[in-house]
């Protein structure tokens, strides 16, 4: 039952309309160079997921990480999303959205501690999931910005996740 | 004592610590990556490491300036080296056994490892670990790993040698 609602949420936060491009992605620049002590630990990587893990392995993912953010109230959350060499029209962008819904509306992490960076292009898609202490820079996305490497298909749709019912 | 404002971990806590560090070396892409990257930091800087068993340097730090926690502008930091004889880490965050937490735990334990690691009185910055675990990685046949490090700002404010340390060590360093 419980994983059924689950679902079920996860399908009405993919369809959200927060999902529309052009809203809350954050572009970076340049390297950031902060003072963070004499031999500090800059953001680090809690994990990551690609096409390699299915639906259920990136939750487990999202789900740790929000265990860990829940744990450490004072850290904030990247989630850098990279494009493929051929990707769908706004796809990074709905992954990272998709990730920052889940973990907003699912797991109550606030989403002022939720950043979504566009991470630019590699040869496959990820997202992945970096953590910073308070007052530290945002990590720098090591993708390949401006057009994609390889081909962007026409407004592709995003795959609905089928509602799994389970009897309780 | 490791600094003045950090309150020291617990037993228990340090306990945990030695756990996550553990539990990522007893992988072996992990654990070779780990003291290949000790044996190539000795190389590349003329500065030896103490040990390449990272558990090795966690001991001694144990035993010297210790492990503690204080409000940071990072997660982790580390003071002095092990061939100093007072290392430290401070911490920035709390430990958990939970596998995922314990091994994102562990990896920033193990970048302070590697700042302090040195058996000498000069420890190795993020430019050093970076361009070495370049180096490691590429030998061990990791790809994409772009281009190597070639520059780096002296001081320990280096934040892209350290994204790029960081990013090599938890393409090592993760829960499979």
């Amino acid at each position: 039952m419980t994983t059924a609602i689950i679902t079920s949420f996860v399908c009405l936060v993919l369809m959200s309309p927060t999902l529309l491009p052009g809203k809350g992605l954050v572009k970076t620049g340049d390297v950031h160079v902060v003072n963070e002590g004499s031999q500090g630990n800059g953001p680090g990587i809690f994990e990551e997921y690609d096409e390699t893990k299915n639906l259920q392995q990136r939750l487990d993912r999202l789900d740790g990480f929000a265990q860990f953010l829940k744990l450490n109230p004072s850290f904030q959350a990247y989630l850098i999303s990279y494009g493929g060499r051929r990707v769908c029209r706004a796809e990074a962008f709905r992954r990272a959205q998709f990730a920052k819904n889940y973990l907003s509306k699912v797991k109550s992490i606030e989403r002022n501690r939720i950043t979504a960076l566009d991470g630019g292009y590699l040869d496959e898609w990820g997202v992945q999931l970096w953590f910073g202490a308070q007052g530290e820079a945002p990590p720098t996305p090591r993708g390949i910005t401006g057009r994609p490497m390889g081909q962007i298909s026409k407004n592709c749709k995003p795959k609905r996740t089928k509602r799994k019912m389970h009897g309780s | 004592m490791s600094t003045q404002n950090a309150v020291p971990l617990t037993p228990a806590e340090v306990e945990q610590l030695r756990t996550d560090l553990a539990n990522l070396l007893r992988d072996h892409v992990c654990g070779n990556l780990v003291s290949a990257v000790f044996n190539q930091l000795s190389s590349n800087t003329g500065k030896k490491a103490f040990s390449a068993d990272a558990m090795e340097i966690f001991n001694a730090v144990e035993k010297q300036g210790g492990f503690g926690r204080r409000t940071l502008v990072a997660t982790a930091e580390g003071g002095s080296t092990v061939g100093n004889g007072n290392a430290f880490i401070n911490i920035n965050f709390f430990v958990s056994p939970e596998p995922m937490i314990s091994a994102s735990n562990g990896r920033v334990i193990l970048h302070e490892l590697f700042h302090i690691g040195s058996g000498t009185n000069s420890d190795y910055s993020h430019f050093e670990m970076a361009q070495a675990a370049f180096d490691v990685a590429q030998a061990q046949g990791f790809t994409s790993l772009g281009v190597r490090p070639s520059g780096g700002d002296p001081g320990g404010h280096d934040r892209a040698n350290s994204e790029i340390f960081n990013s090599i060590l938890f393409r090592a360093c993760h829960v499979r």
